[in-house]
């Protein structure tokens, strides 16, 4: 064999082993969390609007944090501590928890009423969960996709119990994603050592 | 050996090893031997060998009470992957003989 053909089998033997885990597949326990958060999260304006802001500024930084222990978690049982990849993610939530508190802030100062802004937390979150699954854990683009057209149907037909129906739709997608995670995770899952 | 390369990359399981830990930071033992396939027996010689080149720091740790060998590229075995694919891209640039 030549050395060309000798360098060509070792590259092609280490790019296999990268593309054996070239995207992060999830974490499953992350996925149900935000299906629980959401499906009562999403419920509330319909049902108890009064508490629906107070809950997610909540649920929001508390499931940030619960989000980030588990992530933490399964990086350790899985054996791969990839602190660029955190980071990413890291910046993904937060940037998205900023734009939240911006679609927020008119109506804590006044100058919007609640039921004109909502729809906007939607967008807003449609467009994380999207960009989320194109960029970091393709399951999640289900989800993302799941709230667009429930984004959308708010917006041209705002049907009663719209956003219950809503999370109730998005926390069926998270679960899926979750199961299929789990799935996938089982089959790689590494030992001890 | 060709032109730059480096002696202990030039061994496609050392190549990977380095490859992954350039790629995602720190990766346990039991990850290492899923992903290339490789016996507890070769990849520890392989792992030893990079160890005593400085290439990579090996860290013990504890996860569910069950020990766990971690591993991650040291600075000199960054340097020393940097060079090796600086290597292999001029040998790939490099026109065919002949031509």
């Amino acid at each position: 064999m030549s050395p060309s053909d000798s360098i060509k089998q070792d590259l092609q033997y280490v790019a296999n082993a990268v593309r054996r885990r070239d995207r992060s597949p999830g974490v499953p326990a992350i996925y149900f969390l935000w299906a629980f958060i959401v499906l009562v999260g999403f419920a509330l304006p319909d049902l108890a609007p009064k508490v629906a802001g107070s809950f997610w500024l909540v649920a929001g930084f508390g499931g940030g944090l619960l989000s980030w222990y588990l992530g933490h978690r399964d990086a350790l049982k899985n054996g791969v501590i990839d602190g660029e990849l955190g980071r990413r993610h890291g910046f993904h939530w937060l940037v998205g928890g900023v734009a939240f508190l911006g679609v927020a802030l008119p109506v804590v100062m006044g100058r919007a009423d609640m039921a004109a802004t909502a729809n906007s937390f939607m967008l807003v979150a449609a467009l994380l969960y999207t960009l989320a699954g194109v960029h970091l854990e393709r399951p999640l683009l289900w989800s993302g996709l799941v709230m667009f057209a429930a984004y959308a149907v708010l917006v041209v037909y705002n049907p009663p119990h719209a956003w219950t129906f809503a999370g109730i739709a998005t926390a069926i997608s998270l679960v899926w994603a979750g199961v299929s995670t789990q799935r996938a995770d089982r089959a790689s899952a590494p030992g001890m050592d | 050996m060709l032109e730059g390369f480096d002696a202990t990359l030039e061994h496609r399981h050392r190549l990977a090893i380095a490859v992954l830990l350039a790629r995602h930071g720190e990766i346990s033992f039991a990850r290492f031997k899923l992903q290339l396939d490789l016996t507890d027996g070769n990849l520890g010689a392989q792992m030893k060998r990079l160890e005593d080149d400085g290439y990579i720091a090996v860290r013990k740790d504890f996860v569910d009470r069950k020990p766990v060998t971690w591993y991650r590229l040291a600075p000199a075995g960054r340097k020393a992957l940097d060079r090796h694919m600086k290597a292999l891209r001029s040998l790939i640039d490099a026109p065919p003989a002949g031509a």
